[in-house]
């Protein structure tokens, strides 16, 4: 037996080296977790500079299941960054909640693992050992607070739900791996064109869409969405929707240029439909919300709708560039709903018990907490996708590549539903700036700490990307330029 | 193309009312075959003879529950450690150091389970 490369995982072995490290400093801590606090942040910080550092030239390893290269990197330091900022807000949060335990860090630890497997898995194998990997941690850290019986619910309905669609993806995979004998991306591409014979070829593209669609909660899969978003800690519910979004739209990319390549047309179809339905119930049920994590839930699918039409595009032609945008939006994605998380987070350690999330509790927030409010406005008007903020900048990407890919109309309905969007971004706005409170809640400190890092951090990331937005793209042509090595 | 898929699914079909067929038919012979003499005391559990006491479902130390996921655990660890120790020589050195990265991380666990006081009996 020869040693294995050990270099292309090392990005992944430093975080689980992190997340042991957690575990075994966890017990011995009283009070204070400010140790394994800087344990998972130095590990986080590691394992991104590692992989700048080696993902210059692409290496395979374990007979070409992994591979790092400067796609899986993109994903890598994306990843990193989301549980970066999800950590930095987190202990106050959990403080106010009375539930600060050192194993939330090492299961964001070990679902940072999962998702950068699914980013560099270049085997069906690999691929599902790290969405499980993923999965699993999801739906310990999404009943977290066990004692609430919100938080239990949206554990067992992701848990359920959530292997429901891995026994699809996997019912998938049986299909492909029926057709062509092997798991290998790169093996199957090249044989299942000319295999498979193309009914069970769509079959199984469809059924590995339902699985992974459920995990980035594309409509019909969506389900789950609000209500997960809601019962679990907030913090969860930012990671949750960054996380393992990026994670799932990652593994689509790579599955649906290689191994689901000859059924092309076939996809590009069936994600233009998916597109237009998850963009429509995300707008219209982000309407009737009260409750302002649910609307950032069904925000969230909406966003999901967008990138789907990118795939609808992608499906089209790699020359569309639909692969590059789809990239680029994460990485805008990911900081601008962290960063509105962030101000929500902080608003709920302001007032464990008066705060609700609801429309309400947000009025008069302007003048209790000015710099809270002009965050979020700045978060929002990102996620509406107003010129100078990181949200415009990969929607204008994105639905340009729509247009390249000769889907006009899909790319006109996409900035219509944004049109849709702004009222209930705006709506939240109005109620900070222009609506007196029922009952006076009070701020007692202003954003400090982690959190107020943390919210720095996505607002500076939002500004940047927003203002300097060649620096990201450059990556993502470059990521993407590699997608196959 | 067409026919050959068509066979494969009058047989898939065939095969699925066969099963369900002897499935429906052997209950019903034993059914029908079985001698019936209704009596009350052929409706209490059966406890080795017994007469049954108390509720079955009563609520066990939450100890135990742990106690059996560590169990698992650690035997799965043997389980594992079977087909190495007899392949070591040749598999070398890399199988060696494979083996103790698993441990080590088994450890942790161990080492976690035991400060969070799983192993304390009171």
């Amino acid at each position: 037996m020869e040693w294995p490369d050990i270099t292309s995982i090392l990005p992944e072995v430093i975080l689980a080296v992190a997340a042991l490290l957690v575990l075994l400093v966890e017990p011995f801590l009283k009070k204070d977790k400010t140790a394994v606090i800087a344990l998972a942040l130095i590990g986080l910080l590691a394992s991104a500079v590692v992989a700048v550092a080696l993902g210059g030239n692409s290496r395979a390893a374990f007979s070409g299941t992994i591979v790092l290269n400067s796609y899986a990197l993109f994903f890598k330091v994306l990843f990193a960054l989301a549980a970066f900022i999800s950590i930095l807000m987190s202990p106050r949060y959990l403080e106010a909640s009375k539930r600060h335990l050192g194993e939330y860090y090492a299961l964001i630890l070990l679902a940072v693992i999962g998702m950068d497997v699914m980013a560099a898995a270049r085997d069906f194998i690999a691929f599902y050992v790290g969405l499980e990997l993923m999965a699993m941690c999801s739906y310990i850290l999404a009943g977290f607070f066990r004692y609430r019986i919100r938080s239990n619910e949206a554990a067992l309905k992701y848990f359920v739900t959530g292997v429901f669609a891995s026994a699809f993806t996997l019912f998938g995979i049986s299909l492909v791996f029926g057709f062509t004998g092997t798991t290998n991306y790169e093996i199957i591409s090249s044989n299942l064109g000319s295999t498979g014979n193309a009914t069970g070829v769509a079959f199984a593209t469809a059924l590995v869409v339902a699985g992974l669609g459920f995990k980035v909660s594309m409509a019909p899969f969506h389900m789950w969405t609000p209500d997960v978003y809601q019962g679990a800690p907030t913090t969860v519910a930012a990671f949750f929707s960054v996380g393992p979004k990026a994670a799932g739209f990652s593994a689509i990319l790579i599955i649906f240029t290689t191994v689901f390549e000859s059924s092309s047309e076939f996809w590009s179809v069936l994600f233009m439909v998916l597109s237009v339905l998850t963009m429509f119930v995300g707008s219209v049920m982000a309407i009737v919300q009260s409750n302002m994590k649910r609307m950032l839930a069904y925000s969230s699918i909406t966003h999901v709708g967008y990138l789907l039409a990118g795939l609808a595009a992608l499906g089209r032609g790699l020359d569309t560039k639909a692969g590059e945008s789809i990239i680029l939006y994460l990485a805008a994605y990911t900081v601008m709903n962290l960063g509105a998380f962030g101000i929500l987070t902080y608003l709920k350690t302001q007032q464990p018990e008066g705060f609700d999330y609801s429309l309400k509790s947000f009025a008069g927030l302007g003048r209790r907490s000015p710099w809270a409010a002009i965050l979020l406005t700045l978060f929002l008007f990102s996620l509406t996708g107003i010129p100078g903020t990181a949200g415009f900048i990969g929607k204008f990407y994105l639905f340009t590549s729509v247009v390249r890919g000769d889907l006009v109309w899909l790319a006109v309905l996409g900035v219509l539903f944004s049109a849709i969007s702004a009222y209930y971004y705006l709506r939240l706005m109005i109620y900070m700036f222009f609506r007196e409170p029922e009952t006076e809640l009070t701020v007692k400190e202003p954003i400090e700490g982690t959190l107020a890092a943390a919210v720095a951090l996505s607002a500076a990331g939002v500004l940047f990307l927003g203002l300097f937005p060649q620096w990201i793209w450059d990556h993502a042509l470059k990521a993407f330029s590699n997608l196959f090595g | 193309m067409v026919n050959a898929t068509v066979d494969i699914f009058i047989q898939f079909f065939l095969m699925i009312v066969l099963a369900a067929g002897m499935f429906v038919a052997m209950l019903w012979i034993v059914h029908r075959l079985m001698p019936t003499s209704r009596n009350p005391n052929k409706g209490i559990p059966y406890e080795c003879g017994v007469r049954p006491t108390g509720d079955a479902r009563v609520p066990y130390n939450v100890h135990y529950y742990l106690v059996a996921v560590l169990f698992v655990l650690f035997d799965l660890e043997a389980v594992f450690m079977y087909p190495w120790a007899v392949t070591l020589r040749t598999l070398g050195t890399v199988a060696f150091v494979d083996m103790l990265v698993f441990i080590a991380i088994l450890l942790v666990g161990f080492v976690y389970a035991w400060k969070k006081g799983v192993l304390s009996w009171e």
